[in-house]
């Protein structure tokens, strides 16, 4: 089963003049995620805008994914603060279905062969429908023009689409066309937040219901997710790494280990990277 | 203008190797202060979160700018409130380090006059303090935080502190321990901060770590065991208190904590503020509990004992598990 990596760096704040640079942390687990996916589940890619691919070449990383880098863009329009993980849709536009999408801070420690057999879609867990986060569409400003398709529930559990697994094409571009589309329509907002899992994590499961089809989660308890031993996601953990190098330290480490243990020839790469080195 | 952190920027024509190590030997140099509120402050686990205010000109040279939240200090009761009482804030000290041009924090510390706190970011949450006074305090003489990057203790390692990115051996003691990796089958001491901790034989008044994981062996207590991500308490300890621990829990004699998260197998004895997660069986489970759900124990037909969840009406159900899991991330110990 192929999987795919995005990076798109305009949300990281940095002016396009300046180099995007991956923090040693976050390098550390992508490697780590890509050795893994590769051996258990299948050939992976990276979708990189022009300064993320610039990042992996110069530091020769381009083989670590064995369907290579693919160089990707997202329009002017899309707001990186506010849809900062919009770069995952435009590259989800541009894979070839069935696939699976996995965040840079996500690993996949084992074969999904099994569970996603016979699936349509396929999420790593779903999510409570709480108002704070998922507001009342209502609550949207939208430009002229816009309204939410009738036929959707806006009643269905959000889907977490830190792994994504869509089996065709058709209902892909599905998804992808209504949350773009959701994207473009929105009126200039501060709110970094409910836009953005609205596009991202309600649209899909709608979507999906509208064309009858079903969504398997791998957690449907949140606390499940603390007992299983499939994902690692650092999530906000990302928070303490930036401001306590004790941890930080501890984080790469442990991950290079397990590298050197269980993946070597990845290794030997991360050992030779400039921003882990020191770790090695 | 130039203005008083300007040394800290690349001079034109220095090279970035040249500025890692300019940087990374400078001593540590006051950056902020830490404001205390006793509402801040657990006197159960002696554990303070401060408010922190950075010079806002030293913070934006960072690659990633310090909050304001989720930093904390270990100190006692009476110290907690002497400080509190003070009516101003407490400078704090950074060490940097540059890595690749980058600029980072090394390590943080409080000053109360002579005393150094250990500060450190764990994201805790914190109330800001009423009424922010900003006023000349008294600075220590020096704060050296100079660290040793790849000190190591091995075998064995007894003494007032040891502090090392990496400490295994098979008898550790100390009154302060802190170290990103500490391994031993002996570990034994009233303070020991670690991110990755493990050991057959551990005894102590104070333990935190961000990954404890495999705590094993026949003989297991702590005062205070604190661990954003606590996986596998085995042994049969005959006292265990746990706060913040998510993970699974299998087999004691005795486990109490504020708050835990996860499944438990165990069959003895349980009891909490707050706990979540499936569980299967208990002989005896106790809960005065009012947060987030109720769990109260029933004894089942084969002898067994089942849970008994009640959601507490005044706040959604999971909205706590919620957050501590994106905060936390998951399945950091498979790593």
């Amino acid at each position: 089963m192929n999987g795919f990596y995005s990076l798109w760096t305009r949300p990281s704040g940095e002016g396009e003049d300046k180099d995007f640079a991956m923090q040693d942390y976050e390098l550390a687990c992508l490697l780590l995620s890509v050795a893994s996916y590769e051996r258990y589940n299948g050939r992976t890619r990276l979708y990189a805008d022009k300064r993320a691919g610039a990042f992996f070449m110069e530091r020769g990383l381009e083989e670590v994914f064995s369907r290579g880098i693919c160089e990707f863009t997202v329009p002017d329009d899309i707001d990186p603060k506010v849809f900062w993980a919009g770069g995952k849709l435009y590259a989800l536009s541009l894979e070839e279905m069935p696939s699976v999408m996995v965040d840079t801070d996500l690993i996949i420690w084992k074969s999904l062969g099994r569970q996603l057999k016979d699936k349509s879609v396929a999420v790593i867990h779903r999510e409570e429908l709480n108002p704070a986060i998922y507001p009342d569409p209502g609550s949207f400003r939208m430009k002229q023009g816009y309204a939410f398709p009738g036929s959707w529930d806006f009643n269905i559990r959000p889907a977490n689409t830190a792994m994504l697994y869509i089996k065709d094409n058709d209902f892909r571009d599905c998804y992808v066309e209504e949350a773009v589309r959701f994207m473009r329509s929105i009126e200039h907002t501060e709110d970094n937040l409910c836009p953005m899992v609205f596009a991202e994590q309600r649209i899909l499961p709608m979507c999906a219901a509208q064309r009858g089809l079903s969504i398997y989660s791998f957690c449907d308890r949140l606390e499940g997710l603390r007992e299983q031993d499939m994902f690692t996601h650092l999530w906000g953990h990302k928070n303490v790494f930036k401001f306590n190098m004790d941890e930080r330290r501890s984080f790469i480490r442990r991950c290079l280990l397990r590298l050197e243990r269980d993946f070597p020839q990845m290794y030997k790469k991360a050992a030779e990277v400039a921003e882990l080195k020191a770790y090695a | 203008m130039a203005g008083r952190f300007s040394w800290l920027d690349r001079s034109e024509g220095e090279s970035v190797a040249a500025y890692d190590k300019r940087i990374n030997e400078l001593e540590a140099f006051h950056s902020g202060y830490a404001f205390l509120s006793y509402e801040n402050y657990c006197p159960e686990f002696a554990a303070f979160a401060v408010y922190t205010v950075w010079n806002d000109e030293f913070n934006k040279k960072l690659t990633d700018p310090l909050p304001e939240g989720g930093f904390m200090i270990h100190c006692d009761e009476k110290r907690a409130i002497e400080m509190c009482t003070s009516g101003h804030g407490f400078p704090v000290f950074v060490k940097l380090l540059s890595r690749l041009g980058r600029l980072y924090v090394e390590s943080y510390v409080m000053a109360d006059k002579e005393v150094l706190f250990d500060l450190y970011f764990n994201g805790c949450e914190v109330k800001k303090p009423e009424g922010l006074v900003f006023m000349e305090t008294e600075l220590p003489k020096s704060v050296s935080l100079l660290r040793t990057e790849d000190d190591t203790l091995r075998s064995q390692s007894t003494g007032s502190c040891g502090r090392s990115s990496y400490i295994s051996g098979s008898f550790l003691r100390g009154s302060f321990l802190r170290g990103s990796y500490i391994k031993g089958s002996f570990i034994k001491g009233s303070y020991l901060r670690s991110s990755y901790l493990r050991g057959s034989y551990s005894k102590g008044s104070f333990l935190a770590g961000f990954y404890t994981s495999g705590l094993s062996g026949s003989y297991l207590t702590w005062f205070f065991g604190g661990s954003s991500y606590l996986k596998q308490l085995f042994g049969a300890g005959s006292y265990r208190n746990v706060i913040f621990s998510g993970g699974s829990f299998r087999a004691g004699s005795f486990i109490r904590g504020s708050y835990m998260s996860g499944s438990y197998t165990g069959r003895y004895f349980l009891t909490g503020s707050f706990y979540s997660g499936s569980y299967h069986s208990g002989s005896f489970i106790y809960g005065g509990f009012s947060d987030v759900m109720t769990v109260s124990y029933k004894p089942g037909k084969d002898g067994e004992a089942a849970w008994e969840h009640e959601p507490n009406r005044n706040r959604q159900e999971g909205a706590v598990v919620r957050r501590l899991i994106e905060e936390l991330g998951y399945g950091l110990d498979l790593i």
